[in-house]
């Protein structure tokens, strides 16, 4: 990889060291798992899968919490405070920029993905040993790690999509906006997507166009993977390879788009 | 300086006093079982595209509100609360269909303290379909079919499934004894056929083939019968009268050691 990218890279990561990224988020994880701690054996009899399913929840906030706080006030920033022109001076390109903002901000998700796995995995342990006759039938620890990861891949490909969307929109609060639309629309646009398919009364051109957003939205909720954590639920064969391929072609798209939008931008 | 210690220690005394106060006066949170009303609780599917990956989460906090409201009901709770709570139960579980603490929760209450089995049993149901590995919630269903609504053909389907899932012999043989009763004989030898297949133990065995005998014996004492109204336009008085007949050459034995016979137009082996 290109040196200047690299450099701009360990900028971005070190701006969020900077922020005290690594201090919130391992606060996050500490306060997620004493709650888990508290409040889980309340709930219910089902103790082991609450609690599976509320540390993965603590990964998928976590790692949002960091788009929404973090890369996303940091490239809104970089225009509106005109700090952009420190790093895009000669001899760094624009592509070069976006890319080391991506590959920074992916570190420090990748971070915040290890620092929370660790509270979320010993709840987890904890609540086996000491309800060891609510461990779902089916559990595995590397399935709760995939489950984990692809929550973490799921981030990186909506930060993909957050990219693209600033690329094209001038106002940071239409950013924002537009960022929490896309992030719900993902999460279900493929189950509204089957359920149009499956209506007869909903006309063909409202159905193309459901078609047509699932092409554009990314498909967040084929990355979530909490009954195969759980319940040890079959995949469909290859669907993991699947995700990775998914993922890596949306996030490559979402990326030369925004690079050759950001070319033509007037800074 | 002593001017704006003296403003933050009054402060902080208001504040003090305040609060004890306020925590004095709460009222204490009861919960109220009138005027649930169902149609204020949000859909599921409106629920599904806010939550999206949090479902599970939702479906946690929907459960146990409806725990905290199932502890608040008795005998002489109305149906309309009944059917709130049923609505709050409903939602957990489409938010997260394998959950199995909603269906525990309605298995409790449903059949036996608000006397709504029919309701509990279509609330398992989906369960059936998304927990494949779970031969309770079956067992659950096949148990309510018998013990409320009387339904034995039901209950034997559900009760085979449960013990297919298991790999129980145990049930599969109560399966069949349920199943012989609503007077599906058939079903019951396929399926011990099928138990028996996969059944090592010798004593398990014997009894699994003792009652497929018996049944075998059933099904073949029913087709005599049918003949024999056939022929002669009513039921005969007793099984003696299918030899007498010469419908068939003799009676099968049955491997219970008791004679067959005939109770109120129905075969009986046990």
């Amino acid at each position: 990889m290109n040196n200047i990218i690299l450099r701009i890279a360990w900028l971005s990561f070190n701006e969020g060291i900077r922020q005290r990224t690594i201090y919130g988020v391992s606060a996050f994880g500490l306060i997620m798992a004493a709650a888990a701690y508290t409040f889980i054996p309340f709930i219910g009899f089902d103790v082991c899968r609450v609690v599976i399913d509320f540390m993965l929840m603590a990964v998928s906030a976590g790692c949002l919490m960091i788009i929404f706080f973090l890369c996303l006030p940091g490239l809104i920033g970089d225009i509106r405070d005109q700090t952009v022109y420190f790093v895009l001076s000669c001899p760094v390109s624009r592509e070069e920029y976006i890319l080391g903002r991506f590959f920074g901000f992916t570190m420090i998700l990748f971070i915040a993905l290890v620092i929370l796995d660790v509270p979320a995995l010993l709840m987890v342990k904890l609540y086996m040993m000491k309800y060891p006759g609510y461990v779902p039938l089916h559990f595995e620890w590397h399935k709760l790690l995939l489950a984990s990861f692809f929550r973490f891949y799921a981030a990186l490909v909506f930060l993909s999509f957050v990219f693209l969307v600033w690329s094209i929109m001038e106002s940071g609060v239409l950013v924002s906006i537009a960022a929490i639309i896309a992030y719900l629309i993902g999460q279900n646009i493929n189950t509204v997507k089957n359920i149009a398919m499956a209506s007869k009364t909903m006309g063909i051109a409202a159905k193309k166009l459901i078609v047509f957003a699932s092409w554009i939205f990314p498909n967040l909720g084929y990355f979530n993977l909490n009954t195969y954590a759980v319940y040890g639920v079959k995949l469909p064969e290859y669907y993991m390879v699947k995700l990775l391929v998914y993922g890596l072609s949306y996030m490559s798209i979402a990326i030369v788009i925004t690079m050759f939008l950001f070319k033509r931008r007037d800074l | 300086m002593i001017k704006k210690g003296l403003v933050l220690i009054i402060a902080l005394l208001f504040y003090v006093s305040g609060f004890y106060w306020l925590s004095l006066n709460q009222p204490m949170e009861t919960f109220s079982t009138e005027h649930m009303n169902a149609r204020l609780l949000p859909s599921v599917s409106f629920l599904k595209a806010v939550c999206g990956e949090f479902a599970p989460l939702v479906s946690d906090v929907f459960f146990a509100y409806g725990a905290v409201l199932a502890s608040n009901f008795n005998h002489s709770t109305p149906k309309e609360n009944w059917g709130y709570l049923f609505q709050v139960l409903k939602l957990s579980r489409d938010m997260d269909p394998y959950f199995k603490d909603p269906y525990r929760l309605v298995q409790g209450i449903y059949p036996w303290i608000a006397k709504m089995p029919d309701r509990a049993i279509s609330f398992l149901k989906k369960g059936v379909d998304f927990r494949t590995w779970d031969a309770i919630l079956s067992y659950y269903i096949g148990f309510d079919y018998y013990f409320f609504s009387e339904r034995y053909r039901e209950s034997a389907r559900y009760l085979f499934m449960s013990a297919r899932i298991d790999h129980n012999p145990f049930m599969g043989t109560l399966a069949s004894k349920i199943a012989y009763r609503g007077g599906d004989v058939d079903t019951g030898i396929t399926f011990l056929t099928g138990v028996l297949k996969n059944t090592l133990n010798e004593k398990t065995r014997n009894t699994i083939m003792m009652r497929i005998n018996a049944l075998r014996g059933v099904k073949l004492l029913k087709k005599a019968v049918t003949e024999y109204k056939k022929r002669y336009g009513r039921m005969p008085g007793s099984l003696e009268e299918l030899v007498s007949k010469g419908i068939i050459h003799k009676l099968p034995e049955n491997p219970y050691k008791t004679p067959y016979r005939l109770e109120a137009g129905r075969i009986r082996f046990d």
